[in-house]
């Protein structure tokens, strides 16, 4: 089992009670010396139990945020990535890190007249961007609305009909819009989330704190927290991965849509879009007036969500 | 030089005075190292297992740490009550009581950081926070502010008590150079630490529970009933156990405040409820939910209404003189005012900004035993901080305990 | 002394008049890259199992009478338009291999979105530019656009009922909810 070889101060407290017991004791501090060693006895006894085994290996704890890796550290975390992978799970995966693409900035539009609320885009993405089962993550959350309204307080995400659309509803799909004045990343206190120069806000899984002040910050309710460690089947895991979109993620760090940028800047589609069954998701190039993206916003009759709140988001709702 | 060299006295003797005390004190100890003792195993539980152990849920990804969190800052922001009067308006009954009050900022802006530190996913990555080794988001993020100004307020005030402590300790005037700037760079100092958190909330364009200009006033105010009240009863305890002479004047003085201070945050608090109510807005979803309950989950409703029962009887104990002179009934005031806000604005103010979510989902929140145990070791680990500040600086002040302790008196 | 105040205060007045301005929608003076690949419809002639008509149809006479089948397609139930001629509306009499126009000219089964846009004029705009409908593949690169009957049956166009996935996993720390006969059984 590929694990470091850290020394981790809380499961070795063998060391330390001795070392204590000799320096303390020839002071005069005996009850405080005993209230320590009660506590460390204490603390010993709960960390056998295993908090050593999601302690970070050595290179993580000191791993650099994202954009102050150079080529060769990359090229150096991702196959150390690969290996743990391999090992934990037996299944040999390949992480990439595709930049953004010159006068490339994406775009997404849902036709509000046509999602049926199969959720199929759900799973789809569920299964790309290796999201757990349990606990369950999933980016994207179909909305049933009441026909007539645009009003979140009268609809629901956790609609079971039997078949659908159900008479009277329409369905709205939400995920990350990739804002282009995002409150997340003016919320972050470590700059763990930032707008790339396509449009694509992405998260450096390996420098967010886990403060939670970025899915405090959003208004669209995109943002998901790893909170406890995350394990999907071998079976089920994508082995093509992107270092700031699907790679393992670990319990204690935020992750979101990314427009499956490991998918998008190689000039495919993303997976939600492929696995819809009516085609009721567009995706493309903004910048690109001939893109099927730029047609929509000149011809549909297109909106955002809260715009109040001045987002400036990404993703666009169209009827037609 | 020799201001260096003695330090390292400073430092065991003040240690000793820590130790040393009755069999009530150490069982006073006792019994909040147990509860610390009880929190570290909590916490260890959640180290391992993730913050699962916590009844937070990505609808409501803040909880009772974060609330406690905000609540104590505020009164750590509460000493500048003391600092003031004594400082600004040469009141001197105030005078002897500030440092306490500044010792007791220490104790709780200790456990504002212990309860970041537990309430995050990744404390390993708590160097990442720091200017220059890290990524620090500033000014754009308030929480980088926030650390900047609670460390900051820490800083000033832990300066300002060691400065004092250390010239009676070794029998010396303290140079007014030495602490009086830092004095009054404490004083907009602590009214910036309770802003800044308020603005980590009133921010948030996506909650409109909290996106209210009135919140940041809000906050301070409450702090300023809250604080006090915890002073007063600091201070009677001190008075009477530890032979520490306070005025009475001093605690009229705190009285004052709070009873000001509880009136205008009630007159916030109902400026706020009127202004969601009155105009029926989804935006005042909130704010029902709250008082009222929303769509069948009241979960709040008992804790609000108990909260604004025991702010009222805190403004009526303070207001009244037949009243409050009655000490038992103004400790009971005290305690009123202190639980009435907590209430008010940890359940009353951080968990409605979640409820409903901003795309109308309503979960619900109410502290796992994790979090119960975690919290409460935390305010334990205060108490236990200011316990022996105290216990080490009263004597101090008293001028019982030396550097160089006075002759004996000859025997007759 | 003034020249320095102005060097100070310069760019806070630049920053403090663009910060009030909405940020430029799109931020990239690159041009887009190249518009590569090529939108090929997917074929669905070879989808069709009784391909080629003509194999039955050559010695039949063409039937017009609106009728449910017993023999052969009796799968087919046509919800489709009001007016009449039946399978003729679209299938062509005497070449039954293909489909016809309103004014007759013949299109084959791969073309079939021309017959469908000749009277869903909108909706073949918006699908040739691949607003409506399916396109899958790479957007800067080969795409399948999905043909109209790929998901529409043209003898029952409606977009078939589907079977939602499931919803979202409850709150944990949520109760939870009634289950459809708990709710119905206290009513």
């Amino acid at each position: 089992m590929a694990r470091s070889d850290q020394h981790d101060p809380i499961c070795s407290p063998e060391e330390r009670v001795e070392k204590l017991v000799e320096t303390r004791l020839a002071e005069n501090g005996t009850r405080r010396t005993f209230l320590k060693l009660f506590g460390l006895g204490v603390a010993a006894t709960a960390a056998a139990t295993g908090c050593g085994k999601s302690a970070p290996t050595t290179e993580e704890f000191f791993r650099q945020h994202y954009k102050k890796l150079t080529d060769d550290d990359k090229a150096r975390i991702f196959r150390r990535i690969e290996e743990q992978t391999l090992a934990r799970t037996g299944v040999a995966t390949h992480i990439s890190d595709p930049p953004p693409i010159d006068g490339v900035e994406f775009a997404y539009a849902l036709n509000l007249s046509v999602c049926n609320g199969s959720r199929r885009c759900v799973e789809a993405c569920a299964r790309e961007n290796n999201l757990p089962d349990d606990p369950e993550i999933r980016y994207i959350r179909v909305f049933e609305m009441e026909a007539g309204s645009l009003d979140f307080g009268e609809s629901t995400p956790n609609y079971r009909d039997d078949t659908v659309p159900a008479k009277g509803k329409f369905y709205l799909p939400v995920q990350c819009h990739q804002c282009d004045n995002p409150p997340c990343v003016r919320a972050c206190p470590v700059g763990a989330t930032w707008k790339e120069p396509d449009g694509i806000v992405v998260i450096d899984y390996s420098w967010c704190i886990g403060c939670r002040f970025c899915v405090v910050a959003c208004p669209y309710f995109a943002r998901r927290f790893n909170w406890t460690q995350p394990t999907v089947p071998p079976e089920r895991i994508n082995p093509n991965q992107g270092y700031l979109s699907n790679r393992p993620r670990f319990k204690g760090v935020v992750e979101k849509c990314t427009f499956c940028l490991h998918r998008t800047r190689k000039g495919r589609m993303p997976a939600c879009l492929e696995a819809c069954p009516t085609g009721a998701r567009k995706f493309g190039n903004l910048n690109d007036p001939n893109s099927e993206i730029r047609k929509i916003i000149e011809r549909k009759r297109v909106y955002v969500l809260k715009e109040d709140q001045a987002t400036l988001p990404r993703f666009y709702y169209f009827f037609s | 030089m020799s201001a260096i060299l003695s330090f390292p006295r400073f430092m065991l003797a003040t240690a000793g005075a820590m130790v040393r005390g009755s069999s009530r004190y150490y069982l006073w100890l006792l019994f909040l190292v147990s509860w610390i003792v009880l929190g570290v195993v909590a916490y260890l539980h959640q180290l391992q297992v993730g913050l699962v152990a916590t009844n937070m849920v990505d609808q409501v990804p803040w909880g009772a740490y974060i609330a406690n969190f905000t609540y104590l800052v505020g009164m750590a922001a509460a000493a500048v009550m003391l600092v003031i009067p004594a400082y600004v308006y040469h009141d001197h009954a105030l005078h002897e009581v500030v440092m306490l009050g500044e010792l007791l900022a220490v104790a709780v802006l200790t456990m504002c950081l212990a309860f970041v530190m537990v309430d995050i996913g990744r404390p390993d990555r708590f160097w990442h926070l720091i200017p220059g080794i890290g990524r620090f988001n500033w000014p754009a993020s308030m929480l980088s502010w926030d650390v900047i100004v609670l460390n900051g307020y820490l800083a000033l005030n832990l300066y300002i008590t060691t400065y004092l402590l250390y010239a009676k300790f070794r029998g010396r005037e303290p140079n007014r150079k030495m602490y009086l700037p830092f004095v009054f760079l404490s004083i907009g100092w602590a009214i910036s630490i309770h802003t800044v958190t308020a603005f980590l909330y009133s921010g948030m364009g996506a909650r409109s529970h909290w996106n209210a200009a009135i919140l940041a006033p809000r906050f301070l105010v409450s702090a300023f009933a809250a604080g006090p009240s915890l002073m007063i009863i600091a201070l009677s305890e001190v008075r009477d156990r530890m032979k520490f002479p306070v005025k009475d004047a001093a605690l009229n003085r705190l009285r004052q405040i709070v009873a000001i201070t509880m009136l205008i945050n009630l007159f916030f608090f109902f400026s706020e409820i009127f202004t969601e109510l009155y105009s029926f807005k989804e935006h005042a979803a909130s704010m029902r939910y709250l008082l009222f309950g929303l769509e069948g989950h009241h979960k709040l409703v008992p804790y609000i209404w108990t909260a604004i029962a025991l702010d009222v009887f805190a403004a009526a104990v303070f207001v009244t003189p037949r009243l409050y002179r009655n000490p038992m009934v103004l400790r009971a005031g005290c305690a009123a005012a202190i639980v009435g806000v907590w209430v008010e604005k940890g359940m009353g103010l951080v968990i409605p900004g979640f409820v409903p979510t901003p795309l109308g989902e309503i979960v619900e929140y109410g502290p796992s035993f994790t979090e119960f145990c975690v919290s409460a070791a935390i305010w334990a680990m205060g108490a236990l901080i200011y316990t022996l500040l105290l216990k080490a600086a009263v004597p101090i002040e008293l001028g019982t305990l030396r550097l160089n302790p006075p002759p004996p008196e000859p025997a007759e | 002394m003034g020249a320095r105040l102005l060097a100070v205060l310069a760019p806070l007045i630049a920053i403090g008049c663009g910060m009030g301005d909405e940020p430029r929608r799109l931020h990239t003076t690159a041009p887009p890259p190249e518009a590569s690949g090529t939108i090929t419809v997917d074929p669905r002639q070879p989808l069709l199992p009784t391909y080629p008509c003509s194999r039955c149809h050559a010695g039949r006479a063409p039937d017009t009478r609106e009728r449910a089948f017993t023999e052969f397609h009796t799968q087919r139930i046509l919800r489709h338009g009001t007016l009449g001629g039946w399978c003729y509306r679209c299938h062509t009499k005497d070449n039954i291999d293909q489909l016809h126009l309103a004014d007759g000219t013949l299109v084959s089964f791969d073309q079939a979105f021309e017959l469908c846009g000749s009277c869903h004029g909108d909706k073949l705009r918006d699908w040739k530019d691949g607003i409506h409908g399916l396109t899958t593949g790479f957007w800067l690169g080969d795409r399948v656009r999905r043909s109209c009957t790929a998901c529409h049956d043209p003898h029952s166009p409606a977009f078939p009922l589907m079977t939602p996935e499931h919803p979202p996993a409850w709150p944990r720390t949520m109760p939870p909810p009634p289950t459809p006969e708990e709710s119905h059984g206290a009513e």
